[in-house]
């Protein structure tokens, strides 16, 4: 045989069993066993399956960077649960849908809280797709899951991440933003925010809000009816909802929620999309849509007093009507370059 | 079934290899052909079965038709029989892939709404029909003899360059099949294929799939109406034109590696694009089939540049404004072939400007210039060919010229919406323009053109053992790198 073609093959044979035998020995994701002193990755879509295969829990979080600031103690707190945040910032309710199935093949779990945020069920935000690749082979669970984990090379650069001691030391520290944004919370941001946004072209696909639940929702639902969900509607501010068409958006995103789970008796619906004040409150946020600790802790207080199974006669038409004439107001009253002391400079 | 899935990689490609080479050694060279021929039709129809009927009418209709122009003496029948298979082929062709296009712009131009026809685009079709085509045209001059069913059947439907190319020419490919120096395995040749194949999938899986997430965020963003910022449709457009690059010739790369494994020799369809200094020199370098297929059966049955300085820069902007169209139903494509072939005309009197003025081109200065004007022009029109939408393109341009709000400080703290990494994204960036401007290119490396030191001694077991390993190392990191696999970009047109 052709000279090069051995040395080709014994190379083949070295790097692949070099590459497997480091990401086996070194295990960056905690895949196959707990690590002493861990080192937790940074991107939540690669560190979540080692969290769900090996630490104990009974209680997950699951949604985007409005749930990242959930800290599994605070509701551990006010219930006798064991939580962990399964959080993905920037996710999709078809990456979420993911975590809850895989969370609830590994054994104990009786409690999901879930964001419902319309924008993760649209899909149309392009943030979303630069948030990185989704390691699907991770989520699958089956014998062929060891080989794309360990014949990874996304693997073997956490694994030399994890050598040079680069990681996150805590779980809380895995998802919480809150302590790097501290002083961010201040409704000039906000505005500013606000207005270097609001002369953006609407993005004018429709999306089918129902057919999205009736997708990544409601099979879930179905296939856990001894899990309690709580669907809970985060708190973006108003200045996000007066955006070009986005509570038109979200009406019709809540509509179709409430209409397409009221058959189902695991499910309590935790609206904080109500109380007004609170959306208007612009100091309490670091941009249009992004909360701070206080509401997620107030979010967490809900969930732990909340029931499912108890009928929702929340008058939907009602609401959407009331938020609707709510953000109108808000944006006569906040108008930029006029009534907001900003110009736009980009 | 892809060349970057492990499917291909452990299971068919090497079920096909074995197959052919057992055949070939233990029976016959035809016998080979035929298990070829078959494998080839499984990897199509594994995409959709439905898709196989349409490939095996036009295979055994264009045979048909070929034979009956090869046996034709009289001339007007020829014609006849050659203008009928033209049609036919540009009738299926027009039908998959054009109907709902031309149905869209009919309606815009009547004021009234039809139901769009449901009708599902297969896979390659551009590529089979333009090598069929070719194959009458020649047929019909006399410039192509009577081959063998199976021979045609596997000059077609060979599956390296069925789906997005090389373009092949019966008169390349049909002579190989009855060359007799070629009936044996030649361990030189496969081991060439083995190279390529290699720096083809490491260039796909490693580069062009890496630098996409730059490209795709932004691009998305302007086709939906969100506002770009200056650095973001800078990183979005340079990161797309690495991305076509490094997709579409690694594609090509593995198309010809796996071409030689087989025994065959597949055309060259780059050759460094983005190291031309001129748009003729692209398109001489760029999907080089593509602009052969153009020239010989468009632009010269058209009167090439036989018929005056006019009508020949007509015929140029109209093969460039139909090569747009080729790859496919979107008036962004059509204004893409249209800004290349006015490219063409500038360049065409730019050039006459310099040989009357006695300019001198073989400058350095003037070739670095040049090479930078060209590349400029050529990224710029990408985002037409991009873009799903023309106003997404024109948010583009408009983003990418503003110069609006230009912050070193955005880019420090990743801060460039719809650029995740923006750091990260400028040194992929770097990295991808070193490559494809300076280093040389996979037929250079293959051919060893940059290692005259590997002649003698020392240094030839040094290559001979140290370029195995090299390439071993790159297939393992492509291979582990293929957990998330994508498809590439020209298996669209």
């Amino acid at each position: 045989m052709h000279q090069s073609i051995k040395y080709f093959i014994v190379g083949f044979c070295f790097w692949s069993l070099a590459l497997v035998s480091v990401n086996y020995i070194v295990d960056p994701l905690q895949y196959y066993r707990l690590d002493n002193s861990p080192r937790f990755v940074k991107n939540q879509r690669y560190q979540i399956p080692g969290l769900i295969r090996n630490y104990n829990f009974d209680t997950i979080f699951v949604g985007t960077s409005h749930s990242e600031n959930f800290l599994a103690s605070q509701l551990d707190k006010f219930g006798q649960t064991q939580s962990i945040n399964l959080s993905i910032s920037g996710s999709s309710a078809w990456e979420q849908m993911q975590v809850v199935n895989l969370a609830s093949q590994q054994g104990e779990l009786a409690n999901v809280v879930w964001e419902m945020n319309y924008k993760s069920f649209a899909g149309t935000n392009p943030n979303q797709i630069s948030a990185g690749k989704f390691p699907q082979y991770l989520f699958q669970q089956d014998y062929t899951t060891p080989f794309y984990y360990l014949y990874s090379i996304d693997t073997l650069v956490l694994t030399a991440k994890k050598l040079i001691g680069k990681g996150i030391p805590t779980l809380d520290g895995l998802n919480a933003w809150y302590p790097k944004e501290k002083h961010k919370f201040d409704g000039v941001h906000v505005l500013k925010h606000y207005c270097s946004r609001v002369t953006q072209i609407s993005d004018k696909k429709t999306v089918n809000y129902s057919e999205k639940l009736n997708q990544y929702l409601l099979p879930v639902l179905q296939n856990n009816p001894n899990v309690n969900f709580y669907l809970f509607l985060p708190p973006l501010s108003v200045a996000n909802f007066a955006l070009n068409n986005q509570v038109q958006r979200y009406i019709a995103f809540r509509k179709a929620l409430y209409q397409s789970v009221k058959s189902f008796s695991n499910i309590a619906i935790i609206d904080y999309t109500t109380d007004y004040g609170r959306l208007s409150q612009l100091t309490n946020y670091k941009d249009v849509e992004h909360y701070n600790l206080d509401i997620s802790n107030q979010i967490l207080s809900t969930v732990a007093t909340s029931q499912v199974n108890v009928e929702n006669n929340a008058d939907i038409n009602k609401f959407n009507q009331e938020i609707l004439e709510f953000v109108e107001h808000w944006k006569s009253e906040n108008e930029c370059g006029v009534n907001i002391a900003y110009e736009r400079r980009n | 079934m892809l060349f970057n899935s492990y499917i291909f990689l452990f299971l068919f490609l090497p079920a096909a290899l074995l197959g052919y080479y057992v055949l070939r050694l233990k029976c016959s060279r035809e016998a080979s052909f035929v298990i070829l021929v078959l494998a080839s039709l499984l990897y199509y129809g594994y995409w959709k079965v439905s898709y196989l009927p349409i490939l095996l009418i036009s295979i055994v209709a264009n045979y048909a038709l070929g034979i009956l122009l090869v046996k034709q003496i009289n001339q007007g029948t020829k014609k006849l029989l050659l203008i009928v298979g033209i049609a036919l082929n540009l009738a299926a062709l027009g039908y998959y892939k054009y109907a709902n296009f031309f149905l869209s712009n009919f309606e815009w131009l009547v004021g009234e709404s039809y139901s769009t026809l449901n009708i599902v685009l297969p896979l390659a079709i551009s590529f089979f029909t333009f090598q069929q085509i070719a194959y009458l045209v020649d047929a019909s001059k006399g410039e192509a003899k009577e081959y063998s069913f199976i021979h045609y059947c596997l000059f077609i439907s060979f599956f390296p360059q069925l789906i997005a190319g090389p373009i092949v020419h019966h008169k390349e490919m049909l002579p190989q099949f009855m060359d007799k120096a070629r009936a044996y395995f030649d361990v030189e040749m496969f081991w060439q294929g083995v190279q390529l194949f290699c720096i083809g999938l490491a260039k796909k899986v490693l580069i062009a799939d890496n630098v996409a997430l730059f490209a795709t965020p932004v691009f998305f963003a302007a086709d939906s109406g969100y506002e770009i910022s200056t650095v973001a449709a800078w990183i979005g457009i340079l990161a797309y034109a690495f991305q076509l690059y490094f997709d579409f010739s690694a594609y090509s790369d593995m198309a010809i590696g796996i071409g030689k494994m087989f025994g065959i020799d597949l055309p060259l369809n780059f050759n460094s694009p983005y190291k031309a200094v001129s748009i003729s020199d692209f398109w001489r370098r760029w999907h080089m089939t593509l602009s052969r297929f153009l020239r010989d059966y468009l632009y010269i049955a058209l009167g090439g540049n036989r018929v005056g300085a006019f009508r020949r820069h007509i015929n140029l902007f109209l093969t460039m404004l139909l090569g747009g169209l080729w790859h496919g139903a979107s008036w962004n494509f059509v204004l893409w072939g249209g800004l290349h072939g006015s490219y063409l005309i500038i360049n065409h009197f730019w050039t006459g400007f310099c040989k009357q003025n006695n300019i001198n081109t073989s400058k350095q200065g003037y070739i670095l210039l040049a090479k930078l004007l060209t590349f400029f022009c050529v990224i710029e029109a990408w985002v037409l060919f991009r873009a799903e939408t023309f106003e997404g393109a024109m948010a583009l341009y408009s983003a990418s010229f503003s110069f609006d709000n230009i912050q070193l400080s955005a880019i420090l703290t990743s801060q460039v919406e719809y650029v995740s990494e923006p750091i990260k994204a400028i040194l992929m960036i770097i990295f991808c323009a070193v490559t494809a401007f300076i280093c040389p290119n996979s037929q250079e490396i293959v051919a060893g053109k940059y290692l005259a030191l590997s002649e003698k001694g020392f240094y030839k077991r040094a290559y001979y053992f140290t370029l195995p390993l090299l390439l071993s190392g790159l297939l393992v990191a492509a291979i582990s790198s293929m957990n998330k696999v994508s498809e590439f970009l020209y298996f669209q047109f």
